[in-house]
């Protein structure tokens, strides 16, 4: 069984070799400017996870941010259904590519998966819209945590759908060289990008460097939570909405999570950003 | 048609369906202008990193897909013991909204609803604004709103006496009658009123 945080740390060395490489064959100029960007990544950069709304309100409740075997396990223990079982109804087709991940690293089933960012609303603005970034000391606590340059499931499994741990072998790198693994990813990007949108080459639906790592995610970790002002708006005018019918029950569930994060904010037990 | 759910969010009513060839977000209020296209690697993205419910049920129209995702939106929840509340009570959204989002609604009122003669629908919101906590701590919000409940009267009675008008008119629909279409339209206008929208379920 791999161990995906032994093999991230003993890939530090020769992340800062790269990187140095890197810098010492471009011309002055660009070479600043690539170790200008490393230190703004290492400065700015935290990580943030892309949830849905009532994971945020269920964050407010006390409880734990989940991955797909903790929901299973609650399953299991709620209905008497196997963990398995549940798994699989929840995964369908994906169940053998995420297993097969997860399951070929020591502790793979407590990985928690985020992205670098460093601003923004992150990865999703569909699915998860809502993006919360953790606070820079519970990345610092953190034990267990390695950086990829991409998906990891793209990164591992070939268009044949066989794993191969050669990739991570090669590119998982710790927090301590995540910034120039970062920059040297980046490095053609740099300079045609405005410093003001660096946080685009950083995450963004097109890119982004995952985040794997063990620890549990309760409010205290969270800094703040990013959501686009079109989301925003969508959620007041479904709570607008309330005002001329009776709302579904899928839209009464939103717009209740939506007034309960609200409250959260008012009563400074979390903080909103609305991003464009 | 049929349309099959590819993946789901059960605790917030969302779907990934497949319409044809093609993928869709099925999200509330379910209406077709707010139901994105989506691409096939997506869907595995849903599944895979944002926690999405694989799915391959099929429905063989609209009203009952949503209808799936709102008792799945229920049972999800109860299981997780949190009930979705019965309705949500005006006071609850005004007091969480902030100030600008207060001015947008009121810009609402004034430029959609009063227009489209959605006179119920800006009188609920601005009793409620009138009678909230709001007043007090945006008393300028709260002379527009008045302002804005005599306009919302004042066009209601307008409309009113044009309907009455229309009674003693003969205001048969010769066009429709002449194409033998007044029965369909009489149906539409029946269903139309069963679903208090006049808007379909995407479709």
């Amino acid at each position: 069984m791999l161990d995906l945080f032994a093999i991230a740390g003993a890939n530090g060395a020769a992340v800062r070799t790269a990187f140095e490489a890197l810098v010492a064959a471009l011309a002055a100029d660009r070479a600043g400017q690539v170790e200008h960007f490393a230190r703004w990544v290492e400065k700015e950069a935290l990580i943030a996870i892309n949830v849905k709304l009532f994971v945020i309100v269920e964050l407010l409740n006390g409880r734990g941010y989940q991955n797909s075997y903790d929901w299973a396990r609650e399953q299991a223990h709620l209905s008497g259904r196997g963990i398995e079982e549940a798994l699989r109804e929840r995964l369908g087709e994906w169940y053998e590519r995420r297993t097969t991940f997860d399951r070929s690293f020591r502790d793979g089933e407590l990985f928690r998966y985020g992205a670098l960012n460093a601003g923004g609303t992150g990865v999703d603005k569909l699915f998860d819209p809502f993006c919360v970034v953790l606070t820079r000391i519970f990345q610092g606590a953190l034990m267990a945590v390695a950086y990829l340059p991409g998906d990891s499931l793209k990164i591992c499994f070939g268009a044949d759908g066989i794993f191969d741990d050669a990739a991570i072998q090669r590119r998982a790198t710790p927090h301590t060289h995540r910034h120039l693994m970062v920059a040297l990813e980046r490095a053609n990007e740099i300079s045609g990008v405005d410093e003001r949108r660096w946080p685009e080459l950083v995450s963004s639906g097109l890119q982004y460097f995952e985040v794997v790592f063990v620890g549990e995610v309760s409010l205290d970790a969270v800094g703040c939570v990013r959501v686009s002002k079109g989301q925003f708006d969508r959620l007041w005018n479904l709570a607008f909405g309330n005002f001329g019918r009776k709302l579904g029950d899928a839209e009464r569930a939103l717009v209740q999570d939506f007034i309960d994060l609200r409250r959260a904010e008012i009563e400074g037990k979390i903080q909103i950003e609305v991003v464009g | 048609m049929t349309l099959k759910l590819e993946a789901s969010s059960p605790a917030e009513g969302i779907g990934v369906v497949r319409v044809g060839g093609a993928l869709r977000l099925l999200r509330p209020p379910y209406s077709r202008h707010d139901s994105p296209m989506l691409t096939e690697e997506s869907l595995h993205e849903a599944v895979l990193k944002y926690g999405y419910f694989a799915s391959e049920q099929e429905f063989s129209g609209w009203q009952d897909l949503i209808d799936f995702l709102n008792r799945q939106a229920v049972d999800f929840r109860r299981a997780m013991g949190r009930e979705i509340p019965e309705s949500i009570a005006g006071e609850d959204i005004l007091s969480a909204a902030p100030s600008q989002v207060l001015i947008s609604f009121l810009d609402r009122v004034e430029r959609e609803l009063i227009p489209h003669r959605l006179f119920d629908h800006a009188e609920n919101f601005l009793m409620a604004l009138l009678a909230s906590g709001i007043p007090k701590r945006y008393p300028e919000l709260c002379s527009r709103a008045a302002r804005l409940l005599q306009r919302n009267k004042d066009a209601r009675a307008r409309a009113e006496i044009g309907i009455g008008g229309l009674k003693v008119r003969d205001a048969r629909f010769v066009s429709l009658e002449r194409h033998n279409e007044l029965e369909k339209s009489a149906l539409l206008a029946q269903t139309i009123r069963g679903r208090g929208c006049v808007f379909a379920p995407c479709s």
